[in-house]
């Protein structure tokens, strides 16, 4: 069934910073065990940028964890792999994985109120963040020349991301900073060691809207400057066609659709994906939604788990899950019945 | 700064509050049953023999004259009046004992919090293991227990029956006589170079000081275990992780100074906690501090000296208090900014 | 209804709640009734046994005997009555008293709530210990001057936490709308702000109880509180000590007594505090 898919991975093995191999991730909770993804594949080539599009509770933040690996207790790795740049990440050790986050892959989190440490300085935080990697054996023998090192690093990071005075940012607290200005700390953190690949997760989302087409702006040039490879999750379908090179559609832990942005965008097959990009609001038109609601992932549809919803269902949508099919240039979708138009 | 001017105007506020203080006190003494006089002179003492102390104390003066005569005394002079006990200068007696106390109560307090934090922090990782229900059982059964019968049962283990530890005193009788720099044994040994001293200093302040800091340990580890359980689920915690700080930094640096925020205010209730159990646990040790003389003076009913050491206790309260919230300033930038 | 039915069954949920309640219970049972309970129930007061005089626990006297002869286990059920009953008193006044002050300082603010705020200031500038000891020792020695001690010492602790939580609730939406409704003051502050405190004010009450019973026991251990001959635990662990180290169990079980009393209410207010806080707050986000 998904023949197609494993000559893919064969093939361009070098070139995929990552890819998730049918990754099967449950949480137990009290009402029993939910499928927070279920048999998810996604690749993301080398310095390209991939969009996760998809509503609350699809699962985009779980899949952005099992790739930083720091699900919580209570979530259970089924099956799969996740390959960075061939490794399985699943299989590696805490102080392995350690080594790798914030250097060789790194996040930039939704919440930039929440995200930094209230009682300590930017410096230390940064700090922190990098002197175990770039300086790994812990020689203390020349700490000054060390936090030197580290500052102007930063500093110079800072200056990239567009902040005014970042000597003087170094010292303060973020409490006296504004959201746009610690985005901004918090995208230079996820550059400073040249990562492989950056974990966007909703970077936008908490932001107003003039501050957040700054980030948008600056997350562009920085981007295609340093031709970082991106895991941007968003549920913003405009952000996602600014920015992404690719896009891959997710409903209830499930893909339902992968596909290069501008193929999907000219052409969305899957109806959900359809319904998605209509719904967006444009002036004169009013307001359009997809009838019904996401449902809930302990009692999840059978079949394909969209089909309550869909307009366009067939009796085989509510027996089968639909298997993964390619329409065409890398366009690939799992529908039984989709619009193709 | 800020700690600066927090700090005068809380030193201000005190003048009024231990004057307050002060009023109740000559209130609740001179205005009520027991007659001082009488206390002083003893059941056996004549009139005449009453009517000398009556005139020697000044009570024979008017209550609001009294009042006036003392509160100027300590204002102009510092001086608390003469003991009716020990027929000294009470603010000689309180400073000569002073060093004692404090080094019993400091070195209790601090080990206490250390250890509490240090158990708090562990049991909140652990969460719900056997490890934490350990934990929190001795920290329940520290604030449970009453210090002065843990001070009877060590007395009687490790005194008595295993007799590895002294059941009185500060130093060993035969190393009194060691010259006092700055009246505190432990720092005078290490400063003489007395090791014997020194040790003997230590052992001595085992006993006591485990049954002072029993109930600052549980205090302050059940504060500090619930501080950090609600710090761990913090987005910074998590963005910190999934950028690998090691696991060591994360919890010992950026959580637990979080964690510690709700711990401060407590602090000043355990100065005054601690303070008012050297009353007791003094008595016990024959400790030569001011807890000791306190407890005396009031079942004594030395009316001077018990004012006295009522002011004492009122400002070691107050600087709990202030030294919590110092602490909270210190750690919380949030609180700098107005 | 049926909240009340919850919390009560999530409070067994908690196994520590469930041996605080125990404990709790034979406390009270042995306060109520001690003369069922105990197996020489004369030994409560002034008998004098010279012949069983300091014996070490056995069959027939399970914690040992006294200096006077007499069944220390006896004594200690005696000591439950007084210890309860001296506290139970202390503690409901105190919180009464303070309760009343720190809705009037909370709801009218202004001149009388500072007056009565810095009252209880004043009060509590000493820790509650030393105040009670001078007060009781100025009023002389005994179980009434305990209680006005301990109650006078501890309602400021009350008055202080009401006003806090008043002056915090009294920004509610549902006070200002009760006020715009033309509501009584008396009504506003007994039916619609008292209700939300309690919670609170009952697990404090229980953890202060335990405190209450910690702060009897030193004022009878120096000879400030119940005199002899009746049986008190502080008083027992006091009399005990001219007979150390030989009658060893005449200070542990007393101290032991006080030790599970006291446990048994922090345990109690611990387990409140876990079944009413998480429900009080859901329930508020449901109004």
């Amino acid at each position: 069934m998904y023949a197609d898919n494993i000559q893919m991975k064969k093939s361009s093995l070098m070139e995929n910073v990552i890819e998730v191999n049918k990754l099967t991730v449950s949480y137990v909770t009290d009402q029993g065990k939910v499928k927070a993804l279920d048999d998810v594949y996604v690749t993301i080539k080398k310095g390209s940028v991939r969009g996760v599009i998809g509503e609350s509770g699809c699962g985009k933040s779980t899949l952005a964890k099992s790739i930083l690996q720091i699900l919580p207790a209570a979530a259970e790795i089924e099956s799969g792999e996740v390959l960075f740049h061939g490794v399985d990440l699943l299989r590696k050790s805490d102080n392995e994985l350690r080594a790798i986050r914030g250097k060789a892959i790194t996040l930039i989190p939704q919440d930039p109120f929440d995200s930094l440490n209230p009682v300590f300085t930017i410096e230390t935080q940064m700090r922190d963040i990098v002197a175990p990697k770039l300086f790994p054996k812990r020689i203390v023998l020349n700490r000054s020349k060390v936090r030197e090192k580290i500052r102007r690093l930063v500093i110079n990071k800072l200056k990239q991301v567009q902040l005014p005075s970042p000597e003087k940012l170094l010292c303060r607290y973020p409490h006296e900073l504004s959201g746009g200005q610690k985005q901004r700390i918090l995208i230079a953190a996820a550059l400073l060691l040249n990562p492989l690949l950056v974990v966007a997760d909703e970077p936008t989302t908490s932001l107003d809207v003039t501050v957040e087409a700054q980030i948008l702006e600056l997350l562009k040039d920085l981007i295609s400057e340093y031709k970082t490879s991106t895991l941007y999750i968003t549920h913003n379908l405009d952000v996602a066609s600014a920015i992404c090179d690719y896009i891959t559609v997710m409903y209830c832990g499930q893909i339902i659709e992968s596909a290069p942005s501008d193929s999907f965008f000219t052409n969305p097959a899957h109806p959900y994906s359809r319904k998605l990009l209509e719904c967006l609001p444009k002036p004169g038109r009013g307001f359009i939604d997809i009838p019904g609601r996401v449902p809930s992932l302990i009692v999840a549809p059978q079949g394909c788990r969209f089909h309550p919803r869909c307009e366009r269902r067939l009796k085989e949508c509510s027996k089968e899950r639909p298997p993964q099919m390619n329409i065409g240039a890398g366009h690939w979708i799992c529908c039984y019945n989709p619009d193709l138009n | 700064m800020r700690i600066i001017r927090m700090v005068m105007a809380r030193l201000f506020l005190l003048i009024p509050t231990l004057l307050g203080l002060v009023t109740i006190m000559f209130f609740l003494t001179y205005c009520l049953p027991a007659d001082p006089v009488s206390v002083a002179a003893g059941p056996l003492a004549t009139l005449e023999q009453k009517a000398k102390i009556r005139k020697l104390y000044g009570f024979d003066r008017p209550i609001y004259v009294q009042y006036i005569h003392y509160v100027k005394g300590i204002v102009l002079a510092g001086d608390f009046g003469q003991s009716l006990y020990t027929h000294r200068q009470i603010s000689h007696d309180i400073i000569q004992r002073l060093p004692a106390t404090l080094e019993l109560s400091l070195c209790s307090l601090c080990m206490g919090a250390l250890l509490g934090i240090v158990l708090g922090v562990y049991s909140a990782i652990h969460k719900n293991s056997i490890v934490d229900n350990l934990i929190r059982g001795i920290t329940i059964a520290g604030i449970s227990l009453a210090s002065f019968w843990v001070a009877i049962e060590l007395q009687l283990t490790f005194s008595s029956a295993l007799d590895i530890l002294p059941l009185v005193g500060r130093i060993d009788r035969d190393l009194e006589s060691l010259r006092h720099i700055t009246g505190f044994y432990l720092i005078d040994s290490i400063l003489m170079l007395n090791f014997q001293a020194l040790l003997s200093a230590l052992s001595h302040l085992v006993l006591p000081g485990i049954a002072l800091a029993l109930v600052p340990l549980g205090t302050i580890a059940r504060f500090a275990r619930a501080g950090m359980i609600g710090v761990m689920e913090r987005t910074y915690i998590q963005y910190e992780r999934a950028m690998g700080v090691t696991q060591r930094l994360v919890i010992w640096k950026y959580a637990l100074k979080n964690a510690l925020v709700g711990t401060m205010a407590q602090i000043g209730l355990l100065f005054g906690y601690v303070l008012a159990s050297t009353f007791v646990i003094e008595k016990i040790f024959r400790w030569p501090g001011i807890g000791a003389y306190a407890l005396d003076s009031i079942l004594f009913l030395d009316y001077k000296a018990v004012f006295a050491v009522s002011l004492w206790a009122g400002v070691v309260y107050s600087i709990g208090g202030l030294l919590g919230d110092i602490g909270l300033i210190l750690i919380d930038p949030r609180e700098v900014t107005e | 209804m049926t909240t009340y039915k919850l919390l009560i069954r999530k409070f067994f949920q908690d196994r520590n709640g469930v041996i605080a309640l125990i404990i709790l219970s034979i406390l009270f049972v042995a306060a109520i009734i001690p003369s069922s309970l105990a197996p020489h129930p004369d030994d409560f007061g002034a008998t004098i046994n010279p012949r069983e005089r300091l014996e070490a626990p056995s069959p027939k006297h399970l914690c040992g005997t006294d200096h006077m002869g007499r069944d220390i286990f006896s004594r200690l059920i005696g000591g439950a009555r007084v210890s309860l009953m001296l506290c139970g008193i202390a503690t409901g006044s105190a919180l009464l008293i303070g309760t009343l002050v720190g809705l009037i300082a909370g709801y009218y603010e202004g001149w009388i709530g500072l007056l009565l705020m810095r009252i209880s200031d004043i009060f509590v500038s000493l820790p509650q210990i030393v105040m009670a000891l001078v007060i009781v020792a100025a009023l002389g020695a005994g179980i009434k001057n305990a209680i006005l001690a301990l109650a006078v010492t501890y309602w400021p602790f009350w008055s202080r936490v009401v006003y806090a939580d008043v002056i915090s609730i009294k920004k509610s939406p549902f006070i200002e709308a009760a006020k715009a409704l033309g509501t009584g003051t008396t009504r506003i502050m007994f039916l619609h702000i008292l209700p939300n405190i309690v919670p609170n004010i009952i697990i404090r009450s229980t953890i202060g109880m335990g405190g209450t019973i910690l702060t009897a026991a030193v004022l009878s251990y120096v000879g400030l509180g119940a005199q002899p001959p009746i049986s008190d635990w502080g008083l027992d662990l006091s009399s005990s000590r001219a007979y150390l180290p030989t009658a060893w169990w005449y200070a542990l079980f007393p101290g032991l007594a006080i030790f599970l009393a006291v446990m048994a209410f922090n345990m109690a207010g611990d387990t409140l505090r876990d079944v009413l806080d998480p429900k009080l707050r859901r329930s508020r986000k449901e109004t």
